[in-house]
C-alpha cells in the first residue's frame, strides 16, 4: 500500500512539479517570483512604484546642443575590479547610466565595451540573459544610429527591473537603481561647464527629485536588507541634498480644454542660483566617487 | 488515517496544476499593456512612456501606482484588462497633496484619459478594478485581474508663429 502512495506522489512531482524545471533560468524566477509577489505587494502596501531609466532622466535634461563628454564615464576597466555583490549591483547600474549618456555623443565611442561589462555584471548577480547575442549584432549594426542605441538603453533597463521584480530581487534592484540614479545626476552635473548658459538644464537636473523621492521611498521598504543598508548613507546624502533645493508650490488647477483634454497647471518650479547649484553638483560628485571606487 | 492520506495524495495532484495555472498567468500578463486592446494610438508624435507597466492586480482592492511626470508633456493615459474585466475605477492624484486631477467615475469609467502636465511632479493612479462582490469562485484566478497602464507622451507643441 506505502509504495503504491509513494508511486503516486512519484507520477506527480514528474508531471506536475519537473515541467517547471526549465534550463530557462528567466522563466523559473518569474514563475517562483509570482507565488510571493502577491505578499510582497501586501509589504508594499500595495502601492506600485515605477522609476524612468538612465536615458530617458538624461533625455529629460539634456537639450540638443550639450556637450557629451565620454571621459565622465566609468572606465569600463573598472568592472572587474568589482568583486562583491553590492559594488557589482550598484555599478551594473552605473554602467548602464554610463551606456544611455555615450549614445548621446556624436563619436563612435566605447558602447560595445560598456555593454559587455553590463552584460558580465548582470551575469555576476545572477540574471543571465540580459545581453542575448542579438541585442550585441543590433548594437554592432546601430553604433551609428544614436537613437536606437538610447532605445536598447531604455530596454536594458526595463529588462533588468522586470527580471528582479518577477524574481523578488528588490534589494538588488534597489542597488541597480541607486547606481543608475547617482551616476545619471553626475554625468549631468558635470557635462554642465558654464553655469550661466545652462539654468534651465540645471532646472532640469533638480526636477530629477521627484523621481528621486519616489525611488527613496521605494528603498526605505527594504532599508533593513543588508545589502539596501549599504548604499543608505549614499542615499541619505543625496536625499539630504535634493531637500535643500528651493522651490515654489503651484496648487492644483485643472483645465479642460475645448478637445477635452485637460491640463493639469500644478506642480513645484524650483530656484536656481549659481550657489545652490555649486552645492549641489559638489556633493553629486562626491557620492558618485564613493561608489565607483573600489 | 486513509480518509487524511488521500486528502494529502488529492492536494499534491492538484498544487502543481494551480502553480503552473499560476505562473502562467503572470507571465501571459508581462507587457500585457503592449498588446492591442491596450493601444491608445500612437499618432501626432506620441510615443510609449518607459513607466507603462501591467501587473495582477485583485478584484476591489485599491492599488496605487506611483511615479513621476515631467513638466511640458502631454500625455495619454490608458487602463485596461484582460478579457475585458472590469470596469476599472481609477483617479489621478497629485502625490504632495492627494488633490484628485482626474477621477473617471464622473466621466463613466471611460479607459483613457488625455492631459498636458506644465509642471514635473509625482502622481499616484488608484486603480479599483470593480467586480461585483459576490462574483463565483471557480478557482483563485477568479480574484485576479491582469492589468495593464499603458502611458504614451510628447513634448507640448508650441502654439503660434
Amino acid at each position: 500500500m506505502k509504495n503504491k502512495y509513494f508511486l503516486l506522489i512519484g507520477l506527480v512531482l514528474l508531471f506536475g512539479v519537473l515541467p517547471n524545471c526549465k534550463s530557462d533560468k528567466k522563466n523559473v524566477t518569474e514563475e517562483v517570483g509570482f507565488v510571493e509577489e502577491v505578499n510582497l505587494e501586501e509589504a508594499l502596501d500595495n502601492v506600485i512604484y515605477v522609476l524612468p531609466s538612465p536615458n530617458e532622466i538624461l533625455a529629460e535634461i539634456f537639450i540638443a546642443d550639450m556637450n557629451i563628454k565620454p571621459e565622465l564615464a566609468n572606465s569600463h576597466k573598472n568592472a572587474t575590479k568589482y568583486v562583491d555583490t553590492r559594488s557589482q549591483s550598484i555599478n551594473l547600474g552605473v554602467y548602464i547610466a554610463d551606456f544611455a549618456y555615450l549614445s548621446y555623443s556624436e563619436e563612435n565611442t566605447t558602447e560595445l565595451d560598456y555593454l559587455k561589462v553590463i552584460k558580465q555584471l548582470s551575469e555576476k548577480v545572477n540574471m543571465y540573459g540580459l545581453v542575448g547575442n542579438s541585442m550585441m549584432d543590433r548594437i554592432r549594426n546601430n553604433l551609428t544610429e544614436k537613437d536606437s542605441l538610447n532605445v536598447i538603453s531604455q530596454e536594458l533597463y526595463y529588462e533588468i527591473s522586470n527580471n528582479l521584480e518577477s524574481s523578488n530581487r528588490h534589494n538588488i534592484f534597489t542597488l541597480i537603481s541607486s547606481g543608475a540614479i547617482i551616476e545619471s545626476m553626475y554625468l549631468s552635473v558635470s557635462t554642465v561647464d558654464n553655469f550661466e548658459d545652462y539654468k534651465e538644464v540645471i532646472k532640469k537636473m533638480y526636477e530629477q527629485k521627484f523621481v528621486f523621492d519616489n525611488f527613496y521611498e521605494y528603498a526605505m521598504v527594504f532599508a533593513d536588507d543588508p545589502y539596501v543598508e549599504q548604499i543608505l548613507d549614499q542615499l541619505e546624502i543625496l536625499k539630504q541634498t535634493f531637500d535643500k533645493l528651493e522651490k515654489t508650490d503651484i496648487e492644483k488647477e485643472v483645465v479642460k480644454n475645448e478637445d477635452q483634454t485637460l491640463r493639469f497647471g500644478s506642480g513645484s518650479e524650483f530656484v536656481v542660483n549659481s550657489d545652490n547649484f555649486k552645492e549641489f553638483k559638489t556633493n553629486i560628485v562626491s557620492i558618485r566617487n564613493e561608489i565607483v571606487a573600489f | 488515517m486513509k480518509k487524511n492520506k488521500l486528502l494529502k495524495i488529492s492536494l499534491l495532484l492538484i498544487l502543481p496544476f494551480f502553480i503552473q495555472n499560476n505562473s502562467a498567468s503572470a507571465q501571459a500578463c508581462y507587457e500585457f499593456h503592449k498588446t492591442a486592446g491596450c493601444d491608445l494610438g500612437s499618432g501626432s508624435g506620441f510615443r510609449e512612456y518607459g513607466q507603462s507597466k501591467s501587473g495582477i492586480l485583485q478584484v476591489n482592492k485599491m492599488f496605487e501606482y506611483k511615479l513621476v511626470l515631467y513638466g511640458e508633456k502631454d500625455y495619454k493615459i490608458g487602463i485596461c484588462t484582460e478579457s475585458g474585466r472590469g470596469p476599472v475605477h481609477y483617479r489621478i492624484l497629485e502625490a504632495r497633496s492627494k488633490n484628485v486631477l482626474f477621477d473617471n467615475s464622473t466621466d463613466e469609467y471611460i479607459e483613457s484619459v488625455g492631459f498636458t502636465n506644465v509642471f514635473s511632479q509625482t502622481i499616484i493612479i488608484e486603480i479599483t478594478v470593480l467586480e461585483e462582490e459576490d462574483i463565483e469562485i471557480e478557482d483563485g484566478d477568479e480574484l485576479l485581474v491582469c492589468v495593464g497602464i499603458n502611458i504614451l507622451w510628447r513634448k507640448t507643441p508650441k502654439i503660434g508663429f
